[in-house]
């Protein structure tokens, strides 16, 4: 539970500074400000209209990804309610292929120009991606991160 | 955990994620959600599945993800690192746009174009956040290949046998000559049914024409 609480605080940290890049912009951090978005710039295209504003200035990166991760925090909370914390597997891989497929398609057409996608569509799909991706990406991390917690812990109880 | 081959597959996908993040123009799909990274996560766990004679956890996907994410990270340390110094400017003027609202940012952006040191760590932590970043996206990857093509996980477990099974043969096992003993095997060299399951299971004999038990638990 520890390792779980853990995730969900690193997956809201992120989605913070998704978040924190227009917000420092906002209140004159410009070098903590472009050190945040400059971070992102690796992952995502940030071009201004294609993404969410925040206190004025685009977020971190644009609207289909920061669907994705608020997607994954959706996931993540819904995971305990759903599945055991402690199964070390996954659900069926079909679902993880069926939820990316959307997004699959609204980026494709997009980028095909057969037509243009919207706010609402790279949202939608991102965070339906990013949701389902989330009960593929906790097994593995939670187990792992656990293993390691046993493993520090270990030598401190000899000790 | 010895049991897995994870430096061949760590290379690769940490080669194929580490290079294509980082060289120009190529990294240039990694604005979609860092692309390569995935892909070299991916690549990497496949891999690990493909030579693995066991069932392959999300932990090993976490894991052989970490590993290829380290590899990615370096690389891509040491290839953006002085790039991103000589794309500075560029990458300056792509902020300045991005800020197209707030001439006081745009002023800022300017002036850390004209000072080389601010320029210089900018970019090293620039340069560093970016292969965090990988590493990240390479684990993910690594998890998402061990749950697209670990397929062995939906078939039962293979028997799992007690450490002492099978039983070891007598010393003497064949007996030189056989004088009495009407309930013993007719003959030891005597082929019985040959036994497809694991063979590795059964550790090899010296002189072992008769190491075959026929395959099923004595007594």
């Amino acid at each position: 539970m520890i390792v779980y609480a853990a995730l969900m605080a690193l997956s809201i940290l992120w989605m913070a500074l998704v978040l924190a890049a227009p917000w420092l912009m906002a209140e004159r951090h410009f070098l903590a400000s472009a050190a945040i978005y400059q971070g992102f710039s690796a992952v995502c295209h940030q071009a201004p209209e294609r993404s969410f504003y925040f206190h004025g200035y685009p977020m971190g990166v644009c609207s289909r990804c920061a669907s994705i991760y608020a997607g994954f925090i959706i996931g993540l909370a819904l995971y305990p309610f759903l599945r055991d914390l402690r199964e070390d597997g996954f659900p069926p891989r079909w679902i993880l292929i069926s939820a990316a497929i959307p997004t699959v398609i609204d980026f494709t057409v997009g980028v095909l120009g057969l037509f243009a996608n919207t706010f609402f569509s790279r949202a939608l799909t991102g965070i339906l991606f990013g949701t389902v991706a989330a009960f593929y990406i906790t097994p593995g991390l939670v187990s792992t991160l656990n293993d390691w917690l046993i493993a520090f812990e270990k030598p401190k109880a000899d000790g | 955990m010895d049991d897995l081959d994870w430096k061949r597959p760590a290379l690769i996908g940490g080669l194929i994620s580490g290079i294509l993040s980082a060289v120009p123009w190529v990294n240039f799909l990694n604005v979609c959600l860092c692309l390569w990274a995935w892909i070299g996560g991916i690549v990497a766990a496949k891999l690990l599945v493909g030579r693995a004679y066991r069932i392959v956890t999300a932990k090993d996907g976490a894991k052989i993800g970490l590993y290829s994410g380290l590899i990615a990270g370096a690389i891509v340390l040491l290839i953006t690192m002085p790039l991103t110094l000589w794309q500075m400017d560029r990458a300056l003027q792509s902020m300045i746009i991005i800020m197209k609202s707030s001439p006081e940012a745009q002023s800022f952006y300017v002036r850390i174009q004209d000072n080389p040191t601010l320029k210089t760590m900018f970019s090293f932590i620039i340069a560093f956040v970016n292969s965090v970043l990988v590493l990240g996206f390479t684990v993910l990857g690594g998890l998402l290949g061990v749950a697209l093509f670990e397929k062995r996980r939906d078939q039962p477990p293979p028997p799992q046998y007690s450490p002492g099974y099978p039983p070891p043969c007598p010393p003497n096992y064949p007996p030189p000559s056989a004088p009495s003993a009407p309930s013993a095997p007719s003959a030891p060299s005597a082929p019985s049914t040959p036994s497809a399951d694991n063979p590795s299971h059964y550790p090899s004999q010296s002189g072992g024409s008769g190491g075959d038990q026929g395959g099923g638990p004595q007594g």
